[in-house]
Protein backbone atom coordinates (compact mmCIF):
# COMPACT_ATOMS: atom_id res chain seq x y z
CA UNK A 1 0.00 0.00 0.00
CA UNK A 2 2.73 2.41 1.06
CA UNK A 3 4.81 1.35 -1.91
CA UNK A 4 1.87 2.08 -4.24
CA UNK A 5 1.37 5.58 -2.70
CA UNK A 6 5.06 6.42 -3.13
CA UNK A 7 4.86 5.28 -6.73
CA UNK A 8 1.77 7.51 -7.30
CA UNK A 9 3.57 10.50 -5.78
CA UNK A 10 6.57 9.91 -7.99
CA UNK A 11 4.34 9.61 -11.03
CA UNK A 12 2.51 12.86 -10.15
CA UNK A 13 5.80 14.67 -9.63
CA UNK A 14 7.08 13.36 -12.95
CA UNK A 15 3.88 14.51 -14.69
CA UNK A 16 4.22 17.95 -13.12
CA UNK A 17 7.81 18.22 -14.34
CA UNK A 18 6.82 17.11 -17.85
CA UNK A 19 3.95 19.61 -17.84
CA UNK A 20 6.42 22.32 -16.85
CA UNK A 21 8.79 21.26 -19.62
CA UNK A 22 5.97 21.39 -22.20
CA UNK A 23 4.84 24.80 -20.90
CA UNK A 24 8.40 26.19 -20.99
CA UNK A 25 8.95 24.77 -24.50
CA UNK A 26 5.73 26.45 -25.67
CA UNK A 27 6.76 29.75 -24.07
CA UNK A 28 10.22 29.60 -25.66
CA UNK A 29 8.66 28.84 -29.07
CA UNK A 30 6.22 31.75 -28.58
CA UNK A 31 9.05 34.09 -27.53
CA UNK A 32 11.09 33.16 -30.61
CA UNK A 33 8.17 33.72 -33.00
CA UNK A 34 7.13 36.97 -31.27
CA UNK A 35 10.68 38.31 -31.51
CA UNK A 36 10.53 38.21 -35.34
CA UNK A 37 9.01 41.74 -35.73
CA UNK A 38 11.69 43.10 -33.37
CA UNK A 39 14.59 41.86 -35.47
CA UNK A 40 12.83 42.05 -38.84
CA UNK A 41 10.65 45.17 -38.66
CA UNK A 42 8.21 45.71 -41.51
CA UNK A 43 8.76 48.73 -43.76
CA UNK A 44 5.13 49.75 -43.30
CA UNK A 45 5.98 50.71 -39.72
CA UNK A 46 8.65 53.15 -40.93
CA UNK A 47 5.96 55.39 -42.38
CA UNK A 48 3.67 55.37 -39.37
CA UNK A 49 3.93 57.73 -36.45
CA UNK A 50 2.26 58.20 -33.07
CA UNK A 51 -0.84 56.16 -32.25
CA UNK A 52 -0.96 54.71 -35.79
CA UNK A 53 2.48 53.15 -35.30
CA UNK A 54 1.54 51.77 -31.87
CA UNK A 55 -1.69 50.28 -33.24
CA UNK A 56 0.00 48.72 -36.25
CA UNK A 57 2.76 47.24 -34.09
CA UNK A 58 0.22 45.82 -31.63
CA UNK A 59 -1.75 44.46 -34.58
CA UNK A 60 1.29 42.65 -35.93
CA UNK A 61 2.05 41.07 -32.55
CA UNK A 62 -1.56 40.04 -32.10
CA UNK A 63 -1.49 38.46 -35.55
CA UNK A 64 1.50 36.39 -34.50
CA UNK A 65 -0.23 35.48 -31.23
CA UNK A 66 -3.20 34.24 -33.26
CA UNK A 67 -0.85 32.22 -35.47
CA UNK A 68 0.77 30.59 -32.43
CA UNK A 69 -2.61 29.82 -30.87
CA UNK A 70 -3.79 28.23 -34.13
CA UNK A 71 -0.76 25.94 -34.10
CA UNK A 72 -1.42 25.10 -30.46
CA UNK A 73 -5.09 24.46 -31.27
CA UNK A 74 -4.29 21.98 -34.03
CA UNK A 75 -1.71 20.23 -31.82
CA UNK A 76 -4.23 19.98 -28.94
CA UNK A 77 -7.00 18.70 -31.20
CA UNK A 78 -4.75 15.92 -32.50
CA UNK A 79 -4.64 14.67 -28.88
CA UNK A 80 -1.33 12.90 -29.17
CA UNK A 81 -0.34 10.40 -26.52
CA UNK A 82 2.13 12.75 -24.78
CA UNK A 83 -0.33 15.64 -24.39
CA UNK A 84 -3.16 13.26 -23.41
CA UNK A 85 -1.11 11.50 -20.75
CA UNK A 86 0.18 14.77 -19.35
CA UNK A 87 -2.99 16.85 -19.27
CA UNK A 88 -5.80 14.34 -19.66
CA UNK A 89 -8.53 14.43 -22.34
CA UNK A 90 -10.96 16.53 -20.28
CA UNK A 91 -8.45 19.34 -19.73
CA UNK A 92 -7.43 19.23 -23.39
CA UNK A 93 -11.07 19.66 -24.46
CA UNK A 94 -11.50 22.64 -22.09
CA UNK A 95 -8.23 24.11 -23.36
CA UNK A 96 -9.32 23.58 -26.97
CA UNK A 97 -12.61 25.39 -26.42
CA UNK A 98 -11.01 28.29 -24.53
CA UNK A 99 -8.18 28.58 -27.06
CA UNK A 100 -10.75 28.77 -29.87
CA UNK A 101 -12.19 31.89 -28.24
CA UNK A 102 -8.74 33.43 -27.84
CA UNK A 103 -7.98 32.76 -31.51
CA UNK A 104 -11.20 34.41 -32.66
CA UNK A 105 -10.69 37.41 -30.36
CA UNK A 106 -7.03 37.95 -31.28
CA UNK A 107 -7.80 37.56 -35.02
CA UNK A 108 -10.60 40.14 -34.85
CA UNK A 109 -8.53 42.66 -32.88
CA UNK A 110 -5.54 42.02 -35.18
CA UNK A 111 -7.64 42.97 -38.21
CA UNK A 112 -8.90 46.17 -36.56
CA UNK A 113 -5.47 47.23 -35.33
CA UNK A 114 -3.94 46.70 -38.75
CA UNK A 115 -6.71 48.32 -40.81
CA UNK A 116 -7.57 51.37 -38.69
CA UNK A 117 -4.15 53.11 -38.99
CA UNK A 118 -4.37 52.74 -42.78
CA UNK A 119 -7.86 54.21 -42.85
CA UNK A 120 -11.05 52.16 -43.03
CA UNK A 121 -11.90 53.84 -46.34
CA UNK A 122 -8.62 52.60 -47.78
CA UNK A 123 -9.11 48.84 -47.50
CA UNK A 124 -6.69 46.52 -49.31
CA UNK A 125 -8.99 45.32 -52.08
CA UNK A 126 -7.87 43.94 -55.44
CA UNK A 127 -5.69 41.19 -56.85
CA UNK A 128 -2.44 42.79 -55.79
CA UNK A 129 -3.60 42.48 -52.18
CA UNK A 130 -4.19 38.72 -52.34
CA UNK A 131 -2.32 37.95 -49.05
CA UNK A 132 -4.73 40.31 -47.26
CA UNK A 133 -7.63 38.56 -49.02
CA UNK A 134 -6.34 35.24 -47.65
CA UNK A 135 -6.45 36.89 -44.22
CA UNK A 136 -10.07 37.92 -44.78
CA UNK A 137 -11.02 34.35 -45.74
CA UNK A 138 -9.14 33.13 -42.68
CA UNK A 139 -11.08 35.47 -40.41
CA UNK A 140 -14.38 34.25 -41.87
CA UNK A 141 -13.45 30.58 -41.36
CA UNK A 142 -12.27 31.26 -37.78
CA UNK A 143 -15.48 33.15 -37.00
CA UNK A 144 -17.63 30.41 -38.55
CA UNK A 145 -15.86 27.54 -36.75
CA UNK A 146 -15.97 29.36 -33.40
CA UNK A 147 -19.63 30.34 -33.69
CA UNK A 148 -20.78 26.91 -34.91
CA UNK A 149 -18.83 25.27 -32.06
CA UNK A 150 -20.33 27.44 -29.34
CA UNK A 151 -23.86 27.58 -30.74
CA UNK A 152 -24.07 24.12 -32.31
CA UNK A 153 -27.08 23.14 -30.22
CA UNK A 154 -28.82 26.48 -30.65
CA UNK A 155 -28.60 26.26 -34.45
CA UNK A 156 -29.48 22.53 -34.32
CA UNK A 157 -26.34 21.41 -36.11
CA UNK A 158 -25.81 17.67 -35.84
CA UNK A 159 -22.58 16.54 -34.19
CA UNK A 160 -21.60 14.44 -37.20
CA UNK A 161 -21.99 17.30 -39.66
CA UNK A 162 -20.29 19.74 -37.31
CA UNK A 163 -17.30 17.44 -36.86
CA UNK A 164 -17.09 16.66 -40.58
CA UNK A 165 -16.68 20.39 -41.30
CA UNK A 166 -14.87 21.51 -38.13
CA UNK A 167 -11.80 19.28 -38.49
CA UNK A 168 -10.95 20.03 -42.14
CA UNK A 169 -11.66 23.71 -41.42
CA UNK A 170 -9.07 23.60 -38.65
CA UNK A 171 -6.43 22.17 -40.98
CA UNK A 172 -7.39 24.71 -43.65
CA UNK A 173 -6.93 27.52 -41.11
CA UNK A 174 -3.44 26.19 -40.30
CA UNK A 175 -2.48 26.19 -44.00
CA UNK A 176 -4.02 29.61 -44.71
CA UNK A 177 -2.48 31.31 -41.69
CA UNK A 178 0.94 30.11 -42.84
CA UNK A 179 0.40 31.48 -46.36
CA UNK A 180 -1.04 34.74 -44.96
CA UNK A 181 1.91 35.33 -42.60
CA UNK A 182 4.50 34.42 -45.24
CA UNK A 183 3.22 36.82 -47.88
CA UNK A 184 1.44 39.65 -46.05
CA UNK A 185 4.40 40.86 -44.03
CA UNK A 186 7.83 42.02 -45.13
CA UNK A 187 9.20 40.48 -41.91
CA UNK A 188 8.79 37.06 -43.51
CA UNK A 189 10.68 38.03 -46.65
CA UNK A 190 13.86 37.19 -44.71
CA UNK A 191 15.27 33.67 -44.52
CA UNK A 192 15.38 33.23 -40.72
CA UNK A 193 11.68 34.09 -40.08
CA UNK A 194 10.69 31.87 -43.02
CA UNK A 195 12.68 28.96 -41.62
CA UNK A 196 11.20 29.49 -38.15
CA UNK A 197 7.68 29.49 -39.55
CA UNK A 198 8.44 26.40 -41.64
CA UNK A 199 9.85 24.64 -38.55
CA UNK A 200 6.74 25.50 -36.53
CA UNK A 201 4.51 24.28 -39.34
CA UNK A 202 6.40 21.00 -39.67
CA UNK A 203 6.33 20.50 -35.90
CA UNK A 204 2.55 20.93 -35.77
CA UNK A 205 1.93 18.76 -38.84
CA UNK A 206 4.32 16.17 -37.38
CA UNK A 207 2.42 16.18 -34.08
CA UNK A 208 -0.89 15.61 -35.92
CA UNK A 209 0.52 12.86 -38.12
CA UNK A 210 2.20 11.13 -35.17
CA UNK A 211 -1.06 11.19 -33.20
CA UNK A 212 -3.02 9.83 -36.17
CA UNK A 213 -0.45 7.11 -36.90
CA UNK A 214 -0.31 6.04 -33.25
CA UNK A 215 -4.10 6.11 -32.99
CA UNK A 216 -4.44 3.93 -36.06
CA UNK A 217 -1.86 1.48 -34.71
CA UNK A 218 -3.68 1.37 -31.38
CA UNK A 219 -6.97 0.74 -33.16
CA UNK A 220 -5.56 -2.22 -35.06
CA UNK A 221 -3.83 -3.46 -31.87
CA UNK A 222 -6.71 -2.96 -29.45
CA UNK A 223 -10.31 -1.90 -30.11
CA UNK A 224 -10.55 -0.15 -26.74
CA UNK A 225 -8.31 2.75 -27.85
CA UNK A 226 -9.93 5.68 -29.57
CA UNK A 227 -8.42 7.44 -32.54
CA UNK A 228 -6.84 10.84 -31.91
CA UNK A 229 -9.10 13.88 -31.98
CA UNK A 230 -11.20 15.95 -29.65
CA UNK A 231 -14.85 15.09 -29.31
CA UNK A 232 -17.14 17.94 -28.39
CA UNK A 233 -19.75 15.69 -26.76
CA UNK B 1 -39.29 92.75 -72.47
CA UNK B 2 -41.98 90.43 -73.77
CA UNK B 3 -41.74 86.69 -73.19
CA UNK B 4 -41.35 86.12 -76.95
CA UNK B 5 -38.42 88.55 -77.10
CA UNK B 6 -36.81 86.93 -74.05
CA UNK B 7 -37.05 83.47 -75.68
CA UNK B 8 -35.48 84.83 -78.89
CA UNK B 9 -32.63 86.41 -76.89
CA UNK B 10 -32.06 83.18 -74.94
CA UNK B 11 -32.03 81.17 -78.18
CA UNK B 12 -29.51 83.57 -79.73
CA UNK B 13 -27.25 83.34 -76.67
CA UNK B 14 -27.55 79.56 -76.83
CA UNK B 15 -26.58 79.46 -80.51
CA UNK B 16 -23.64 81.79 -79.83
CA UNK B 17 -22.44 79.63 -76.93
CA UNK B 18 -22.77 76.49 -79.03
CA UNK B 19 -20.76 78.01 -81.87
CA UNK B 20 -18.07 79.09 -79.37
CA UNK B 21 -17.82 75.51 -78.02
CA UNK B 22 -17.60 74.17 -81.55
CA UNK B 23 -14.86 76.68 -82.34
CA UNK B 24 -13.02 75.71 -79.15
CA UNK B 25 -12.67 72.10 -80.26
CA UNK B 26 -12.81 72.70 -83.97
CA UNK B 27 -9.29 71.35 -84.50
CA UNK B 28 -8.63 67.81 -85.64
CA UNK B 29 -9.81 65.20 -83.12
CA UNK B 30 -7.29 62.50 -82.25
CA UNK B 31 -7.82 59.15 -80.58
CA UNK B 32 -5.44 58.07 -77.84
CA UNK B 33 -3.33 54.98 -78.58
CA UNK B 34 -3.58 53.55 -75.05
CA UNK B 35 -0.87 50.96 -75.64
CA UNK B 36 1.60 53.77 -76.30
CA UNK B 37 0.65 56.32 -73.70
CA UNK B 38 2.01 56.69 -70.19
CA UNK B 39 2.10 59.09 -67.29
CA UNK B 40 5.18 58.38 -65.19
CA UNK B 41 6.44 60.17 -62.14
CA UNK B 42 9.51 60.11 -59.93
CA UNK B 43 9.94 61.42 -56.44
CA UNK B 44 12.94 61.44 -54.14
CA UNK B 45 13.08 58.88 -51.35
CA UNK B 46 15.94 59.83 -48.97
CA UNK B 47 18.79 59.29 -51.47
CA UNK B 48 17.10 57.38 -54.28
CA UNK B 49 14.23 57.99 -56.67
CA UNK B 50 10.96 56.08 -56.66
CA UNK B 51 9.43 55.57 -60.09
CA UNK B 52 5.71 55.13 -60.52
CA UNK B 53 2.95 55.56 -63.03
CA UNK B 54 -0.77 55.94 -63.39
CA UNK B 55 -1.87 52.78 -65.21
CA UNK B 56 -5.21 54.19 -66.29
CA UNK B 57 -6.19 57.54 -67.72
CA UNK B 58 -8.27 59.07 -70.49
CA UNK B 59 -6.96 61.74 -72.82
CA UNK B 60 -8.98 63.77 -75.29
CA UNK B 61 -7.01 65.77 -77.79
CA UNK B 62 -8.12 68.16 -80.49
CA UNK B 63 -4.98 69.38 -82.17
CA UNK B 64 -3.99 71.13 -85.33
CA UNK B 65 -0.74 73.12 -85.46
CA UNK B 66 -2.48 75.50 -87.86
CA UNK B 67 -5.48 75.96 -85.57
CA UNK B 68 -4.17 76.22 -82.02
CA UNK B 69 -7.11 78.35 -80.88
CA UNK B 70 -9.35 75.41 -81.77
CA UNK B 71 -7.04 72.85 -80.12
CA UNK B 72 -7.60 71.42 -76.66
CA UNK B 73 -6.38 68.76 -74.28
CA UNK B 74 -8.28 67.07 -71.44
CA UNK B 75 -6.80 64.36 -69.22
CA UNK B 76 -8.57 62.43 -66.46
CA UNK B 77 -6.60 60.13 -64.16
CA UNK B 78 -8.28 57.72 -61.71
CA UNK B 79 -5.97 58.07 -58.70
CA UNK B 80 -6.35 54.42 -57.66
CA UNK B 81 -4.55 53.37 -60.85
CA UNK B 82 -1.28 54.48 -59.23
CA UNK B 83 1.41 51.82 -59.43
CA UNK B 84 4.89 52.03 -57.91
CA UNK B 85 5.50 48.28 -57.98
CA UNK B 86 4.91 47.83 -54.24
CA UNK B 87 1.19 47.30 -53.42
CA UNK B 88 1.60 48.46 -49.82
CA UNK B 89 3.26 51.69 -50.95
CA UNK B 90 0.47 52.26 -53.49
CA UNK B 91 -2.07 51.80 -50.71
CA UNK B 92 -0.20 54.31 -48.56
CA UNK B 93 -0.16 56.79 -51.45
CA UNK B 94 -3.94 56.40 -51.79
CA UNK B 95 -4.45 57.06 -48.07
CA UNK B 96 -5.16 60.44 -46.47
CA UNK B 97 -1.38 60.84 -45.99
CA UNK B 98 -1.16 61.61 -49.73
CA UNK B 99 -3.99 61.47 -52.30
CA UNK B 100 -6.98 60.54 -50.10
CA UNK B 101 -8.39 58.72 -53.13
CA UNK B 102 -11.72 57.77 -51.58
CA UNK B 103 -12.59 61.46 -51.19
CA UNK B 104 -10.81 62.63 -54.34
CA UNK B 105 -10.81 59.75 -56.84
CA UNK B 106 -9.67 61.73 -59.89
CA UNK B 107 -6.98 64.11 -61.04
CA UNK B 108 -7.93 66.19 -64.08
CA UNK B 109 -6.15 68.56 -66.39
CA UNK B 110 -8.14 70.68 -68.81
CA UNK B 111 -6.42 73.04 -71.20
CA UNK B 112 -7.50 76.66 -71.52
CA UNK B 113 -5.05 77.65 -74.26
CA UNK B 114 -2.36 76.03 -76.39
CA UNK B 115 0.42 78.17 -77.79
CA UNK B 116 3.37 77.49 -80.10
CA UNK B 117 6.65 77.93 -78.20
CA UNK B 118 8.70 77.16 -81.31
CA UNK B 119 10.87 74.24 -82.33
CA UNK B 120 7.98 71.78 -82.04
CA UNK B 121 7.22 72.76 -78.47
CA UNK B 122 3.68 73.62 -77.44
CA UNK B 123 2.79 75.25 -74.15
CA UNK B 124 -0.48 73.85 -72.89
CA UNK B 125 -1.93 76.20 -70.29
CA UNK B 126 -4.70 74.71 -68.24
CA UNK B 127 -6.31 73.85 -64.96
CA UNK B 128 -5.01 70.98 -62.87
CA UNK B 129 -7.59 69.75 -60.39
CA UNK B 130 -6.10 67.64 -57.65
CA UNK B 131 -7.78 66.71 -54.35
CA UNK B 132 -10.70 68.94 -55.31
CA UNK B 133 -8.57 72.09 -55.69
CA UNK B 134 -7.93 73.79 -59.04
CA UNK B 135 -4.47 75.11 -59.92
CA UNK B 136 -3.13 76.85 -63.01
CA UNK B 137 -0.54 74.73 -64.77
CA UNK B 138 1.59 75.16 -67.86
CA UNK B 139 2.46 71.82 -69.41
CA UNK B 140 5.09 71.99 -72.15
CA UNK B 141 4.53 69.27 -74.74
CA UNK B 142 6.97 68.51 -77.51
CA UNK B 143 5.42 67.30 -80.73
CA UNK B 144 7.76 64.42 -81.53
CA UNK B 145 6.27 63.95 -84.96
CA UNK B 146 3.19 63.58 -87.09
CA UNK B 147 3.27 61.01 -89.90
CA UNK B 148 1.51 58.08 -91.51
CA UNK B 149 1.55 55.12 -89.12
CA UNK B 150 4.29 52.72 -90.32
CA UNK B 151 2.20 49.69 -89.32
CA UNK B 152 -1.27 50.93 -90.25
CA UNK B 153 -1.89 52.35 -93.70
CA UNK B 154 -4.37 55.20 -93.91
CA UNK B 155 -3.86 56.22 -90.31
CA UNK B 156 -1.84 59.15 -89.13
CA UNK B 157 0.02 59.06 -85.84
CA UNK B 158 1.22 61.98 -83.75
CA UNK B 159 3.42 61.70 -80.69
CA UNK B 160 3.92 64.07 -77.78
CA UNK B 161 6.37 64.06 -74.89
CA UNK B 162 6.56 66.41 -71.96
CA UNK B 163 7.72 66.70 -68.42
CA UNK B 164 6.99 69.02 -65.57
CA UNK B 165 8.05 69.33 -61.94
CA UNK B 166 5.17 69.71 -59.51
CA UNK B 167 5.54 70.68 -55.87
CA UNK B 168 3.22 68.08 -54.30
CA UNK B 169 2.95 69.99 -51.03
CA UNK B 170 1.81 73.14 -52.83
CA UNK B 171 -0.90 70.96 -54.39
CA UNK B 172 -2.06 69.44 -51.11
CA UNK B 173 -0.58 65.97 -51.70
CA UNK B 174 0.70 65.31 -48.20
CA UNK B 175 1.03 67.60 -45.23
CA UNK B 176 4.83 67.78 -45.31
CA UNK B 177 5.35 65.23 -42.52
CA UNK B 178 7.40 62.83 -44.63
CA UNK B 179 9.26 65.71 -46.30
CA UNK B 180 10.29 67.13 -42.92
CA UNK B 181 11.42 63.66 -41.84
CA UNK B 182 13.66 63.61 -44.91
CA UNK B 183 11.93 60.58 -46.39
CA UNK B 184 9.76 61.70 -49.34
CA UNK B 185 10.69 64.68 -51.50
CA UNK B 186 8.24 67.45 -52.27
CA UNK B 187 9.07 67.86 -55.96
CA UNK B 188 7.50 65.27 -58.22
CA UNK B 189 8.75 65.04 -61.78
CA UNK B 190 5.94 64.00 -64.09
CA UNK B 191 6.63 62.58 -67.56
CA UNK B 192 3.83 62.49 -70.09
CA UNK B 193 4.30 60.53 -73.30
CA UNK B 194 1.60 59.51 -75.73
CA UNK B 195 0.70 58.72 -79.28
CA UNK B 196 -2.61 59.66 -80.84
CA UNK B 197 -4.18 58.33 -84.02
CA UNK B 198 -6.50 59.67 -86.68
CA UNK B 199 -7.65 58.66 -90.16
CA UNK B 200 -5.42 60.22 -92.77
CA UNK B 201 -8.36 61.60 -94.70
Amino acid sequence: MKHSQTSDNRSAARTAVYRLIVAVALLVAAAIILSIPVYYETMTLWYKTGIDKTMLKAGQYLGLVALLLIHLQVAISARGSILSSLFGPALLVRLHRLNGLFIAASACIHVLLVLVPEGMSNLPIGWKFWPEAVGAVLLLIIAATTLTSYFRNSIRLSYGLWQAVHKPAGYLVLALVTVHALFVSESFEHMVPRLLLAALFLLTVGTVLAAKFKGRRSLTGSSTHQQGGIDEH
Amino acid sequence: MSIKKAIHTATLIGILLLSCTTAYSSARQWELDKAHASIYFTVDHIFSKVLGQFRDFTLELAFDPADLSGSSLAVTIPVDSIDTGIPKRDKHLLSADFFDSKKFPEITFTSTAISDAGDGLYDVAGTLTIKGQAYNLLLPLKLAGMAEHPAKKGTEVAGFNGSIVIDRLAHGVGNGKFHQMGIVGKDVEVFVTFEVLDDKS
